[in-house]
Formats: C-alpha cells, structure tokens, sequence
C-alpha cells in the first residue's frame, strides 16, 4: 500500500498526462489533420488509462467497475439525442471527414451552432481516426473517455467512503449524460474539479506543481467544451482575482495567477477564428441588448425563470438542501463561501442569458434549465461533501 | 479492494453504486444489438435514427453515388420558422430533414444540386425525372 503523498503524486501525474494529452490532441489538430499524430496521441490516452487501471496500489476498485460498465452502457446506447446528432457528433463527423477542425465553419449546416468550441468532437473525431472509420456509436465513447482525468483527481480529494459517496451523487447528478453524447456533464465535471483545485491552490495555499499545471489543463478544457463552460471559466477567473486582491495576496501569488490567466488564449484563438469566418453566436449577438431591455423590466419574465428553477431542477434544489445542511453541520465557512459564491454568480449570469435568448423563453427554459444547473447541482454537492470530509476526517487544513 | 469488502458501510455504498449504475442502465436504450455492432463501420442505424426515410434517403444517394443533394420543400417543412413563438416551435418538425443531412455526410445538401429527395406520395413537378425510388422516398433529377 503506498502512502498518501506518494499515492496523490501519482494520480497527479496521471492526471496532468492525460488532461495534456487530451490539449495536445487539440492543438496538433489545429496546426494540421496529421492521422499519424493523431492516432499516436489517442493510442497514448488509451495507454495511460489502462496502465492506471492495471496499477494495483492506488486502491480505485470501484472507480475502475464504474468506468467500466459506463463504457459498456456507451457502447450499447444508440444515438437519439437532439444535441448529440446535430450538435456534437456531426461537429466530430465533419472533423473526421473533412480532416479539419475548423470544418464546421464553412457555413454548412448553419442550425448546428457552428460557434460551439470544439474540443470534445476533436476528441471524438481522433476517436474514429484511430478506428479508421465513422459509425454512429463509438465516438460517444471518447465523450466518456474526457471525463477520466477529473474522475481519477478526485480520488485524490477523498478516502474510498467518501469516494464512494462522491461517484454515487455524481452517478445521480450527471444521470444519463455519460452515456448520451453531450457536452453538459463535462462542463459540469471540469467545472466542480476545477474550483476545487483553485480553492486548494488559492485558499488552502497547494504548492504542489502538477496541481497548478492540472488547474491550468482543466481551465482550457473547461472553455472550449461550450460556451456555458466559457461563463464558468470567466467566473473561475475573477474568483482567482477576487481571492487574491482582497487580501493583497497578489504579489504572493502573481506568477501562479498569471501562468493561470493565460489559459485565455485557447478560447479567445477560437472566438477570433469564428469571428474572422463570420460565425456569430446566435444569443450573444447585436441583438442581445434589445431582448434584454425587451425582458429586464418584465415581471413576468422573472417569475417564469424562477418557476422553472424551483420546479424542474429537482437535482439543483437537492444540492443546495445538501450544501446548507453540510454547513450547519460542520459550520466550515471557507469552503462554504467559496461555492456559493460561485454558484450565485453563475446563476445570476443564468438568468441574464435567460433574459437575453431570442427565442421563447418557455421554451428555451424547458429544454435547457435542467442541463445547464448541472454545474451548480454538482460542484454544491462535491463541496457540500467536501465539508463532511474534512471535518469528519479531522482534515490537515482545518487546523490553520 | 479489500477496504470495500471489510468494511460494511463501504460495501453497503458500494452495493448504491452498483444500483446507481443499472439504473442508468436500465432508464437508457441499452441494446446488446448496438454493443455488437458498435465499432461496425457498415451498420445501419436503426435504434438511433426512427425514421426510416432518413436511412432510405442514404440507400439512394449512396446507390447512385451523388455528392450533393437537395431536398424537397415537404420534407424541409417550414422555411424560417419564427422560433419566438414556443407554439411554432413545437409545431415544426425538422427531424426527417436535420436528420437526412446530419446521417448522410459526408453527402453535403446543396440547394443548387439536380438531385432531389421527395416523399413517396408527394407530387414532383413535370420537369423532373424519376431516377429511383423505395419505400418512402424517391429520387429525381430537375
């Protein structure tokens, strides 16, 4: 059995290989559609994966059993959902067609939100060229596969109870979206993990280098898994800021916070591209401020959000019953401030987009509110365990 | 492994995640016939796609090696629909034609191409001459 140091270097490493892998995989596609690179790349992704699954010490039983019957279910689930086909998978098949991954800015297909950064169906689109064909099924599978790196961090984070407890609210939380071909439960994982490594960072002073370097991977992730993860990574941003300038920490940690804010450019590169191919983004555009002044001073606007909130997204509701009761029970404010923060300003960003759709507002509401609160149900049920754990396992930090 | 199976409450969670797991399993379309078939290149979609006009329409384009295709107004249904308003919206059915475009690419629609997918039954202009046709669909050259 290793000891815990030991065991957390190692599954940081992992982690950093594997979420560079899935960057480089990125980047060698937008320098140029090289199979023989990209192959090499996704073969590595698979390596390392089956090397850490082989890897007895860690002690991840029953992470390995998760992610094993995941992708068994992936595998035998066919490919119905509407964003899934016309977003996701088709961005991944015309990427894998047209050996390019700026394929869909072309202006072909204009319906499928040809804005959407494309980081997943790069992956997918890898997926099938190391397969050598399409098919509608398989590439689904590397949807699955971008969720290991977070999953295998956070068995880092706790012990196997608390693990366990951890996968069984993400299993209920993220529900069918592991298996569906979206890009929602990935915003919502890469969201959760990385205000978790920015608190650790920032508010629990983590020096370790890899942690940086995991934040500075998922942060990139993160903004070009799609433009909810955009709003989430601007948040993350500011928070950086707000932590640090509020205490005049700055000039402590001025170089981790620089290194951080340039994983900026991944996105903004996309957005620049987009913009010089003329693909605009069909809410945030010109006429997002006539919709907003149309609905800002419309009561019945709000009350519609509201309902909607409290109605339809049972998982969010649970998350906060979870997180304030966690707090009163362990009356850890640090953590309990840090999320809720974030998750307020998330939701308030939310509600202004809400206010700024040009479509109808009952409708955009009843297809999206659900999956776009994931990100909150999530990361205010991973820090409302963190705060059981930490207080539970009496955790080092405590103690500052 | 052994810190699951010594510990009752580890297994008892452990036994939650399981559950947790078939229910995923269980609320999804899970077909042993899909897992068979999932790396097949050649396999027909049949339980991802529900309507067999889009899987018919690439049994023709690909019969007659067309490239770009175009379609016909019936089955684009309503051009421009006005998607403020929730009740156009759910009126306007757009599958069969997002889905002949999205399963048939690299086949590109074109609306400048000869080739024209029509349903069946739907009545073609004089000009047009039938090149095939199948169960649901037919294909004509204009």
């Amino acid at each position: 059995m290793l000891d815990q140091t030991k065991r957390g270097s190692i599954i940081e490493i992992v982690v950093s290989i594997l979420a560079l892998l899935i960057l480089l995989n990125y980047f060698a596609m937008l320098i140029g559609y090289n199979e023989f690179v990209i192959k090499l790349i996704f073969s590595l992704y698979i390596c390392v994966i089956l090397v850490f699954f082989v890897y007895k010490p860690l002690n991840f039983f029953h992470l390995k059993i998760t992610l094993i019957i995941l992708m068994i279910i992936v595998l035998g689930n066919p490919t119905h959902f509407w964003d899934a086909w016309a977003i996701w998978l088709f961005h991944a098949k015309r990427i894998f067609f047209e050996q390019s991954i700026t394929a869909q800015l072309d202006g072909y297909a204009k319906w499928s939100h040809n804005d959407y950064p494309v980081i997943a169906p790069a992956f997918a689109a890898s997926l099938a060229t190391l397969v050598g064909g399409w098919n509608n099924i398989f590439p689904k599978l590397a949807f699955l596969l971008m969720y290991f790196p977070p999953l295998i961090l956070s068995i880092k984070i706790f012990n196997v109870r608390y693990h366990l407890l951890l996968l069984i609210l993400i299993l209920y939380i993220l529900n069918l979206q592991f298996i569906l071909g979206l890009a929602d439960g990935l915003v919502a994982i890469y969201f959760t993990l990385s205000s978790y490594l920015i608190y650790d960072i920032f508010v629990n002073k983590q020096n370790s280098f890899f942690c940086l370097l995991i934040t500075f991977c998922f942060l990139i992730i993160l903004s070009l898994l799609k433009n909810e993860g955009i709003v989430l990574y601007v948040i993350l941003l500011g928070t950086i800021s707000l932590i640090n300038f509020s205490k005049i920490k700055f000039l402590q940690n001025y170089k981790k916070i620089i290194f951080l804010f340039f994983s900026v450019i991944p996105i903004l590169a996309w957005k620049i591209i987009c913009f010089k191919n003329s693909v605009n983004s069909d809410i945030i555009n010109y006429e997002a401020i006539n919709a907003l002044s149309n609905r800002i001073f419309d009561y019945n606007s709000f009350k519609l959000i509201f309902k909607f909130i409290i109605i339809d997204t049972k998982r969010l509701i649970f998350s906060i019953i979870f997180i304030l009761m966690a707090f009163y029970f362990t009356k850890n404010k640090k953590v309990n401030y840090f999320s809720l923060s974030i998750g307020t300003t998330y939701l308030f960003f939310l509600i202004i987009i809400y206010l700024i759709i040009p479509y109808d507002l009952s409708w955009s509401l009843e297809t999206t509110i659900t999956r776009v609160t994931m990100p909150l149900a999530l990361s205010f049920s991973f820090f409302g365990l963190l705060q059981i754990y930490y207080k539970k396992e009496k955790y080092p930090y405590l103690k500052k | 492994m052994k810190i699951i199976f010594q510990n009752k409450l580890n297994l008892f969670l452990f036994f939650l995640l399981i559950i947790n797991l078939i229910y995923i399993k269980n609320i999804s379309y899970f077909k042993l016939e899909i897992i068979k078939n999932s790396f097949n290149k050649n396999w027909i979609p049949i339980y991802s796609i529900y309507r067999p006009e889009v899987i018919e329409s690439k049994y023709l384009l690909n019969k007659h090696r067309i490239s770009k295709f175009n379609i016909s107004q019936k089955i684009i249904g309503e051009t421009n629909p006005d998607f403020s308003s929730a009740n156009t919206i759910k009126a306007t059915d757009a599958y069969t034609y997002l889905r002949i475009i999205t399963y048939n690419y690299p086949i590109k629609f074109d609306s400048n191409s000869k080739y024209f997918l029509f349903f069946k039954n739907e009545k073609a202009p004089e000009e047009c001459k039938e090149l095939d046709k199948g169960e649901h669909l037919k294909l004509l050259v204009c």
